[in-house]
């Protein structure tokens, strides 16, 4: 039979394991939030450096060549017109080329 | 009545002093109808029929550009320490305002007078044998700019990819909607790169990235950046700037 003192002993020990452990899992689980956190805040920052803003379209040109009342948007409705009266050309042109593979 | 008052008017002046201000009159009054006929010409210039003998004058200049082109010429080239820093960045839009393009997912698109017009990826592209340049690049706004370019000649990917290299056009499509396009004989010059660098490192989005045409026998404006597809064509293909006025052909 174990005395009583080797019980208490054995109790104190099981308790100061017990707060151990726990204190480590709060220490870990702190650590985590924190640097979860701290990757969380960089995430973003990182993407802002990169991340371009949406061009405005209605906003008149920057640069030198243009006239005043150009804007930005009238690149793109060129562009897609010009692709529009070139496309059966174009396709034509491509009939013509020998062994042109079929395109992915 | 006029006649009248103006008679009466100059009822108190000798005749060499009436001589006089008919003089000015006609003078004054040939002024006038001298700005008349300027401010009736601006409204000509917006005349169709003037409009076509202008852009006609225009296809002829760009023809007599491209036969005074010599394929030999080479543009100068410059030491390291001549690189103009920083590089200015210039676009018809702001520098936050560049698009983004994401390298994994991006497909050079080809069309037109090519045998082998298959996609290419950036890894694919950047295989090909590459050289590099320092050149000016000379704005038709006024100002210019020395730079380290970096890429595989143009010609190179040309013959690589099976263009018809007696073709007239290349076009050039790009993500930010740009689009231009130049002569074959400019294309096939040494000096024309295809360009996946600037000073060395991978094109930075505001030079263009994934890839410029860099030309250094043109006007910048005839240096497309950000291009997402090339054709190759005998059909005029003009360009934004250049379907705005701007000379075409734009270069030496």
């Amino acid at each position: 039979m174990p005395s009583i003192d080797s019980l208490m002993a054995a109790r104190v020990t099981r308790r100061a394991l017990v707060r151990g452990a726990a204190a480590c899992v709060v220490v870990t689980a702190t650590g985590l939030a924190f640097g979860v956190g701290a990757l969380a805040a960089d995430e973003p920052r990182v993407a802002q450096a990169t991340k371009s803003e949406p061009m405005k379209m209605d906003e008149p040109m920057a640069g030198g060549m243009k006239r005043k009342d150009m804007r930005k948007g009238d690149v793109k409705k060129a562009a897609e017109k010009k692709e529009r009266d070139m496309k059966d050309m174009i396709e034509n042109e491509e009939k013509s080329m020998p062994h042109s593979p079929a395109k992915k | 009545m006029k006649r009248r008052g103006m008679d009466l008017s100059l009822a108190g002046y000798s005749a060499p002093q009436i001589q006089k201000i008919e003089r000015r009159l006609f003078l004054k009054q040939g002024l006038s109808l001298g700005a008349l006929a300027l401010l009736s010409g601006c409204a000509l210039t917006e005349d169709e029929s003037v409009q076509r003998v202008l852009w006609g004058m225009s296809r002829w200049n760009d023809g007599v550009q491209a036969w005074l082109f010599d394929p030999n010429k080479v543009a100068p080239e410059y030491p390291e320490t001549a690189v103009t820093k920083p590089f200015p960045f210039n676009a018809y839009y702001r520098e936050a305002e560049v698009r983004e393009v994401d390298p994994n997912s991006y497909r050079l698109e080809l069309a037109g007078l090519i045998s082998d017009a298959k996609p290419w990826t950036l890894p694919e592209l950047y295989a090909l044998p590459q050289t590099s340049q320092i050149t000016r690049h000379i704005c038709v706004e006024g100002w210019s700019a020395i730079g380290k370019w970096g890429g595989v000649r143009f010609r190179t990917f040309l013959e690589r990819i099976g263009a018809d290299l007696g073709a007239k056009y290349v076009g050039f499509r790009c993500t930010d909607d740009y689009y231009t396009s130049i002569d074959m004989a400019t294309a096939l010059h040494p000096q024309t790169l295809l360009a996946f660098n600037y000073a060395d490192q991978i094109l930075p989005p505001k030079y263009g990235f994934p890839m410029k045409l860099r030309v250094p026998t043109k006007l910048g404006f005839k240096n497309p950046k950000h291009i997402r597809a090339i054709f190759v064509t005998n059909a005029y293909p003009g360009g934004y700037w250049e379907d705005q006025g701007y000379n075409w052909f734009s270069g030496s």
